[in-house]
């Protein structure tokens, strides 16, 4: 079944002045449920808006997407989370930082759900919330009632993580959320992805930096440039790659659009 | 002691509207000055539905729904146009004055002889101090009203408001409307501040429609003060330390005025303290540097769109509004009628004018035009409407107030101006003396005769005694009529004098109780208008501390001042018009000297007396003009004095 469903999926920025610049080129794509798709691409090409234009954070200016077959494409974000769930790159954007976990995880249970003046955060629904806590193997299922601002960037994504699958979400966003954490707390991000995914069956699209990352994970790649998706790596073709075949791939890039060596140097310095 | 439980129970009322800020400032971090505005709107709401016979329980909920709706304005054009909150705020704190305006009807709207929660208590009162009771009712509300409160913050409906505060962009990845949510925030705020100002009208007896002004500051010092005493991130803790705030706040009033303090002193101190303390604030919220400024920047366009239709809209209104109408006919003389505001003052020598121009054949809309404007307060407002008379071609000028009479004379030199209830047109630079004076200006004048006064108050008390009085010392006639007072002091060395002023009319409740606690004998009040359109507050200390009020104004007895000696300003409507009258069949009037007030009235209260426990003695009973008794006034008609001449003669 399809999850997802993009097409000619056009946003120009700024349009008319100086800084325009075309995010998205007429994007293609089709995700089927159950697909673990990474995106790749170099910085600025367009996969942050990508995700944005799924999520609905930004209307596109041509083009339509479909979630489960129901177009979205004017949707405001709000009415798109009872489908999609999201983990940012900045660490602080997925929580409120002066409420409690037990608090943040609570709206997170209840997304896109009514919420009524009802006192929900009883003890029940704690030691629930305890367990699920227990899963991260961080240690956080005592500080239940500390405040989010309390805890370490890689904790506060595991939790962001964590709300994100508490109600199993049909889509899962994941926008290069473990740039901003160190080496060994980005692994154990990545290791509760992979966790998450499996568990519950999910449809993810993964934006990453890392080539590792991208080859690992996942069903399915996609690499982006410019706006427009240049390329689309199937889980039998991944198998066969390495890491210098996606090199080798930015490298053809470079000979059709002349990129300087200098920004090759950049690129390989990015995903080494 | 009353002082004290009266600035604690000010405290209670007030923290509704603490509450409300707590929810804007502290959870969506949007200060929300609209509440200024939204305050006076549940007062008057209020008023004018209890005027009308409402129950003053059942006006709450209309008070904080017309609260509500007036926030949610205020989100609806933050949210939805990107107006930058503040901005936001101040558009409809502004627009609400007129509809506040309108929802009273006038500038000020009594309460003393109406129900008011207060009364209601008083009934229920087992025999307590009234102000103790007050407080043993509020307490209790106040306690109920901080559980549901905090109760409701901690709902699946409280926390995602909260969280909508704290991180918008999570809130939003979790299905919420932040837009919806923040409206229904601010709209809930407000409806709290309606309610506040409905029971602050009720409870100091009067609904004033400057009444709102400083609100957002007060309220945010309460809320400040709230915070830095109990600091906590329980909601029940933080919620507390909201309504200590505002009964700390109003107890620092209390005691700045008990030791003389000069209370638009305090404004700056408070409005000092709120600045000092947002600016370390934002000092420590380092992530947030300049967001006003990029704010600004960002939505500049916006910015200056807003402020120039807001401008167009008011020119249009007022030109709409102040239209004169078309008429042909040239030998109609036309009279520009100009008053300050909506007080009695102004509208009992308006009637006086009108009801002295008719006896003098004067038919306005037949022979004669009359073209009236009201500055509503808004002494700027005065020069417009000069202007506006002026280009409307009338032949007389006729500024009823020292405020108008001022904007008259600077700007208009060619036409003749005839004010009148002006307490001294010198201290205007109208003129030297009352023969030598501006070319085109004459006009009716005089102060309050404090030294009759005290002599009175001294025919009803001997010996050495303590008295008190209070105004407004923003008021150029006020400070005529205080030289006045402390000059007839110099006759009356056994009087001891206490003053404390007051920089508006929801102050003069706490000003009077602290003269009570002064352990005065009399208020002798001064012709003074913040007093005059707070008096209900006076009378209300009076009745309840046994302190009988004498004033200058005669037109106030029946509100329950014991003794008036003073000037009707009828009477100086009524001496206009014979001036005007003069100047429009041609008397030049640089050559018609000024006239003082010709008659003086003298009144005296039975009923007040009774509740008091006074006797009048039989010299005072027999000198009165003027007596209320068993609620009903008694006067004579007023005659001017040449017109008894006229009258013997020609009979
Ligand atoms: N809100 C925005 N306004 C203007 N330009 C934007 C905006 N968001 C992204 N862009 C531009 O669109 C292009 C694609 O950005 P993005 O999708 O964030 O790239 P990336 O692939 O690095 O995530 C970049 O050139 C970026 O500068
Ligand atoms: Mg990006």
């Amino acid at each position: 079944m399809t999850m997802i469903e993009i097409a000619g999926l056009t946003k120009l920025f700024n349009a008319g002045s100086l800084d325009e610049v075309l995010a998205l080129d007429d994007v293609c794509l089709e995700i089927r449920e159950h697909d673990f798709l990474t995106v790749i691409g170099t910085n600025g090409s367009g996969k942050s808006t990508l995700l944005n234009v799924i999520a609905g954070n930004i209307i596109p200016d041509k083009g339509i997407i479909r979630i489960k077959g129901k177009e979205v494409t004017r949707h405001p974000d709000f009415k798109r989370a009872k489908y999609i769930a999201r983990v940012f790159q900045n660490p602080f954007q997925g929580t409120a930082p002066d409420m409690t976990i037990a608090e943040n995880l609570l709206m997170a249970w209840l997304r896109g759900k009514h919420r009524w003046p009802l006192l929900s955060l009883n003890r029940k629904i704690k030691s629930f919330f305890r367990d699920q806590l227990a899963s991260l193997d961080m240690d956080l299922e005592k500080r239940l009632e500390n405040v989010m601002g309390t805890l370490s960037g890689g904790q506060r994504q595991a939790v962001t993580l964590l709300m994100a699958v508490l109600q199993t979400p049909d889509v899962l966003l994941l926008d290069e959320h473990t740039a901003a954490l160190d080496p060994k707390t980005a692994a154990q991000v990545i290791r509760l992805t992979r966790k998450f995914v499996e568990e519950h069956h999910l449809t993810a699209i993964m934006v990453t930096h890392s080539m590792n990352q991208a080859l690992e994970l996942g069903n399915r790649t996609i690499m982006m440039h410019h706006g427009r998706i240049i390329d689309d790596i199937s889980s039998e073709e991944k198998k066969k790659l390495t890491i210098d075949d996606f090199l080798n791939k930015f490298e053809d890039i470079r000979k059709q659009e002349k990129l300087t060596p200098e920004l090759i140097g950049r690129l390989k310095a990015l995903y080494c | 002691m009353e002082l004290w439980i009266g600035a604690v129970n000010l405290g209670f009322l007030y923290a509704f509207m603490a509450i409300g800020t707590y929810i804007t400032y502290k959870l969506y971090s949007f200060p929300d000055i609209t509440i200024d505005g939204t305050f006076t709107t549940g007062a008057a709401t209020a008023s004018i539905l209890i005027v009308n016979g409402w129950n003053p329980l059942t006006v709450l909920p209309v008070a904080f729904l017309v609260g509500s709706l007036a926030g949610f304005i205020t989100g609806f054009i933050h949210t939805r146009f990107r107006i930058e909150g503040l901005l936001a705020g101040i558009l409809v704190m502004t627009g609400l004055y007129s509809v506040n305006l309108h929802i009273m009807g006038k500038s000020n709207i009594p309460l003393l002889n109406d129900p008011t929660f207060v009364s209601l208590l008083a009934f229920y009162n087992p025999g307590l101090n009234p102000e103790f009771w007050n407080f043993l009712v509020l307490i209790t509300t106040i306690v109920l009203f901080w559980m549901v409160v905090s109760l409701f913050l901690r709902t699946d409906f409280g926390l995602t408001m909260r969280s909508t505060g704290n991180n918008p962009v999570m809130i939003a990845a979790q299905g919420v409307s932040v837009v919806r949510n923040k409206i229904f925030g601010i709209s809930l705020a407000n409806g709290l501040v309606g309610i506040s100002g409905a029971l602050i009208a009720q409870y100091q007896g009067f609904a004033d429609i400057g009444m709102g002004i400083g609100s957002i500051i007060f309220s945010l010092a309460s809320v400040i003060i709230g915070e830095a005493i109990l600091h906590s991130r329980s909601i029940f803790i933080q919620v507390l330390g909201v309504i200590l705030g505002s009964v700390i706040f109003r107890l620092a009033v209390a005691l700045a005025l008990y030791l003389g303090m000069n209370p638009n002193d305090l404004k700056i101190l408070t409005a000092l303290f709120v600045l000092a303390t947002l600016i370390t604030t934002q000092f420590f919220r380092k992530k947030h540097e300049g967001r006003f400024t990029r704010m600004f920047h960002h939505h500049a366009r916006i910015f200056r769109w807003s402020f120039l239709i807001l401008f167009v809209l008011l020119f249009v209104f007022f030109v709409v509004k102040n239209r004169p109408k078309k008429e042909n006919d040239a030998h109609r003389p036309r009279i520009g009628l100009l008053l300050a505001n909506q007080s009695s003052l102004m509208t009992n020598t308006r009637n006086g004018f009108y009801d002295e121009l008719r006896k003098l054949d004067y038919r306005p809309g037949e022979n004669c035009e009359i073209i009236e404007l009201n500055a509503e307060g808004d002494i700027p407002m005065n020069r417009t409407m000069v202007d506006h008379l002026v280009s409307a071609g009338v032949d007389v000028l006729v500024p009823v107030s020292t405020a108008s009479t001022q904007a008259a004379i600077t700007k208009v030199k060619e036409i003749p101006v005839v004010f009148a209830t002006v307490a001294n047109p010198f201290s205007i630079q109208a003129g030297f003396s009352d023969s030598n004076h501006l070319p085109n200006v004459t006009g009716v004048y005089g102060s309050a005769p404090s030294y009759e006064l005290l002599k009175l108050f001294t025919m009803m008390k001997h010996g050495k005694q303590k008295i008190g009085t209070l105004y407004n010392p923003a008021f150029p006639n006020t400070k005529v009529n205080l030289a006045d007072l402390h000059k007839a002091l110099k006759s009356y060395p056994q009087l001891e004098l206490s003053e404390v002023s007051v920089s508006g009319t929801s102050e003069v409740y706490q000003a009077a109780q602290s003269l009570a606690a002064k352990g005065i004998s009399a208020f002798i009040l001064i012709n003074d208008l913040t007093v005059f359109n707070a008096l209900e507050s006076v009378i209300r200390v009076s009745r309840a501390q046994k302190i009988p009020v004498y004033s200058n104004d005669a037109e106030r007895l029946q509100d329950g001042v014991l003794l008036v000696y003073g000037y009707e300003y009828y009477v100086s409507g009524m001496q206009a018009a014979h001036l005007v009258d003069r100047v429009l069949k041609g008397e030049n009037p640089g050559k018609i000297p000024f006239e003082r007030f010709k008659i003086t009235s003298f009144g005296i209260n039975y009923d007040m007396a009774d509740q008091l426990g006074v006797i009048f003695p039989d010299s005072i009973r027999k000198a009165a003009t003027i007596t209320f008794i068993h609620n009903k006034l008694n006067k004579q008609p007023l005659v001017l004095p040449e017109d008894r001449e006229i009258q013997t003669k020609t009979h």
